[in-house]
């Protein structure tokens, strides 16, 4: 039984497709990581997801229910936390959870224990002060239990180390092994691969509103041949169109309509050998130049070439 | 996974549970429900003033009355009437006409907005709570608040009548309570404004500039402005021309030939038809300009107000401002001392001062004021409903 499902899930603003055709599967007690780049859709997906927003094509569900048409029920099976959360500035933290409870139609002895619970869990226990006076990274651990607040069977959460100090990540890691642990399904989204390659059980990778790819994170690293070291973004300009370069660290080229432009991403430096076919070629060189590729560029770069070879 | 249980409250309360604290609690609210207490306290202590003063006017005029030899016979009933405790609200509810209305955007612009700004909008609507829930919740909360302050503002104004001697009879209650009911009605129109402004803009400041761009607007410049002579022209067109008048013996003193306005002068007799006709007309065209105008107030929250207030608790006054311009004559009376009281005598359509009379005057700007915030939170709800949550 699939925990969520999208089948076919578009969504459209003004013309521009924010998800296109999203189609995949997320297994009970999986903790399911979205990773695309900024704009890619992922808190489109989201706010679909959790019947924020109706899609324009095709559906999700959870647990078997179609968000879109029972949005009250699907959110009392969920726990949200979007991204650069906020919460009613002129109460407390506990507060501000007894409010969220409420809506839940918990019983006062049941969300007092749980809201003590939580924020000892979040490590927010004993601060008294008003919202509108934690940093960031305070609201994010709020966040965390406040998604945690209904004992949800699916935790949605939305960049959730995005304001964390490394402790904070820590915690966080901590906290969602042991949600894990209790079966319950998480779906994380996030733009740092180290993060939701470290957390999740499987990734899908978002791009353009695209699923790129999905899988297991050993089975994609595999396929990509990354341990956890980035690797390199080169640009060739020549005066000439150029060849095609081919090289076993290559992970992916993209070409310019005139070819005489090309960004490489590689595992190693192969300026050389970028430099060598060029000569052989006789094209002339106009510049090279070499960057830093993170994981995430790799990842991305790889499978958009995938995508595009199949697709051609 | 929590199961639902029958003994918590349905979303809507414990929204407007949360709105209502978070209102009584604000610093906005207190203050300007401070000046409300304030603006009510002197409003109500000069009403007092006036009102001694007026029976002392209406004493002296009765005793000249009784004296005389007509009896009063032939006086227009607003002369005859005895002023009334109500005069005393009448400058609270003047008053009323900016700090309520400033009091209902206070209440209603950031309702949406703050929620925005804060980025909790999306975590509340991730909660199992319909969208309907949250703005009712929301206008529920802010109902309450408003009913609130009245009430206490009402205590208050009651007390401070016991306090100076002055006991409202049955009647006079009742009028109070319309009094009241038609306050909130009006705060409640512009908090409605309001929500609407704050569900349209995405920022406080945004919605706080339109909800007072419209008070002025709605509530002076349009009805100033469609009030003025030039546009009732255009509306109902121009004023009857007055008619040239001139006595035979002036007409007769004028050259023979060639002179214009000999050719054109009418006889004396045809004079006086031609003035008595023109004073039908221009009677008419009077009429007519005040059913516009009236039906052009009955878009502005503050005029709707304004009348009402006037003719609860000054039903008189609406007379003098609706028909001053009719003048028929006057009555004079003389008492057997020589005392002389003149008394300008007005155009009288046939209405009475009494509850069901007033309520006739009155019963079109109450619709007004029921039926306009009803629309202004209509458009706030199908806004609400329908907004794009990013």
């Amino acid at each position: 039984m699939y925990m969520i499902q999208f089948d076919h899930l578009s969504k459209e603003y003004d013309g521009v497709l924010a998800v296109n055709e999203l189609t995949a599967e997320i297994q009970s007690g999986e903790i399911f990581g979205l990773l695309g780049p900024n704009g890619a859709g992922k808190s489109t997906t989201i706010l679909m997801l959790i019947g924020l927003i109706e899609p324009t094509g095709g559906r999700c569900l959870i647990d078997g229910v179609e968000v879109a048409r029972n949005p009250i029920t699907v959110k009392q099976h969920i726990g949200y936390m979007p991204e650069d959360v906020g919460f009613y500035p002129s109460l407390t933290a506990e507060e501000n959870l007894v409010y969220f409870s409420r809506l839940f139609r918990m019983e006062r002895a049941q969300y007092e224990k749980r809201i003590a619970d939580l924020l000892s869990l979040v490590c927010l226990d004993g601060v008294t002060k008003n919202v509108s006076g934690y940093s960031k990274g305070m609201r994010q651990r709020l966040g965390i239990a406040n998604a945690l607040l209904n004992d949800p069977s699916v935790i949605i959460l939305d960049e959730p180390t995005a304001n964390l100090d490394p402790q904070g990540v820590a915690d966080y890691r901590r906290i969602i092994a042991g949600v894990a642990r209790e079966g319950k399904t998480v779906f994380v989204s996030s733009h740092i691969l180290s993060e939701v390659s470290r957390v999740c059980t499987s990734i899908g990778l978002l791009s353009k509103g695209r699923l790129i790819a999905q899988g297991k994170w050993e089975d994609l690293s595999r396929e990509l041949r990354v341990g956890d070291d980035a690797g390199i973004t080169i640009t060739v300009e020549t005066r000439d169109p150029m060849p095609e370069f081919t090289h076993a660290d290559l992970v992916s080229a993209t070409y310019t309509d005139d070819r005489k432009t090309a960004t490489l991403v590689t595992h190693t430096d192969i300026s050389d050998s970028v430099i060598d076919a060029c000569m052989r070629a006789g094209v002339r060189l106009h510049g090279i130049r070499r960057e830093g590729a993170s994981l995430e560029d790799l990842f991305l770069s790889y499978y958009e070439n995938a995508g595009v070879q199949q697709n051609g | 996974m929590q199961g639902s249980n029958k003994m918590a409250d349905p979303g809507v309360i414990t929204i407007a549970k949360k709105e209502f604290v978070d209102h009584i609690r604000s610093r906005k609210f207190i203050i300007i429900f401070g000046i409300l207490l304030i603006v009510a306290t002197v409003g109500i202590l000069n009403g007092v003033a006036d009102y001694h003063a007026k029976v002392k006017d209406y004493d002296s005029v009765q005793s000249i009355i009784s004296a005389s030899s007509g009896g009063g016979n032939g006086l227009p009933e607003y002369l005859t009437l005895k002023p009334s405790v109500l005069l005393v609200f009448n400058e609270m509810g003047t008053l009323f006409v900016m700090i309520g209305g400033i009091l209902g955007i206070a209440i209603g612009f950031d309702l949406v907005t703050r929620e925005k700004e804060s980025k909790s909008l999306k975590l509340l609507l991730a909660h199992p709570t319909y969208r309907d829930e949250v703005i009712n919740g929301k206008a529920l909360g802010g109902i309450a608040a408003i009913a609130i302050a009245l009430a206490i503002v009402l205590v208050l104004s009651l007390a401070l009548l016991l306090i100076t001697g002055l006991v409202p009879d049955g009647l006079e209650l009742l009028y109070i309570l319309l009094f009241s009911a038609v306050t909130f009605l009006y705060i409640f129109t512009w908090f409605a404004i309001s929500l609407l402004m704050s569900t349209a803009c995405e920022e406080n400041g945004k919605a706080l500039i339109y909800s007072l761009v419209i008070f002025i607007v709605l509530g002076s410049l349009i009805p100033t402005v469609l009030s003025t002579p030039f546009v009732m022209e255009k509306i109902i067109g121009p004023a009857p021309e007055m008619p040239q008048v001139l006595s035979d013996q002036v007409i007769a003193s004028l050259p023979t030939s060639g002179n214009e306005a000999k050719n054109n002068a009418l006889t004396e007799k045809q004079s006086r038809d031609a003035w008595s006709s023109f004073k039908e007309q221009i009677r008419e065209y009077g009429d007519q300009q005040m059913r516009l105008r009236d039906a052009l107030y009955l878009f502005s929250p503050n005029k709707n107000y304004e009348r009402i207030v006037t003719c609860l608790t000054n039903p008189t006054m609406i007379r003098y401002t609706v028909y001053f311009t009719h003048d028929e004559g006057q009555v004079q009376m003389i008492n057997d001392k020589g005392d002389a009281l003149t008394v300008d005598t007005f155009y009288m359509p046939d209405i009475h001062f009494d509850f069901s009379g007033i309520l006739s005057m009155i019963a079109g700007n109450i619709i007004a004021l029921c039926v306009l915030p009803s629309v202004f939170f209509g458009l706030a709800y199908a806004r609400f409903m329908k907004m794009d949550i990013r």
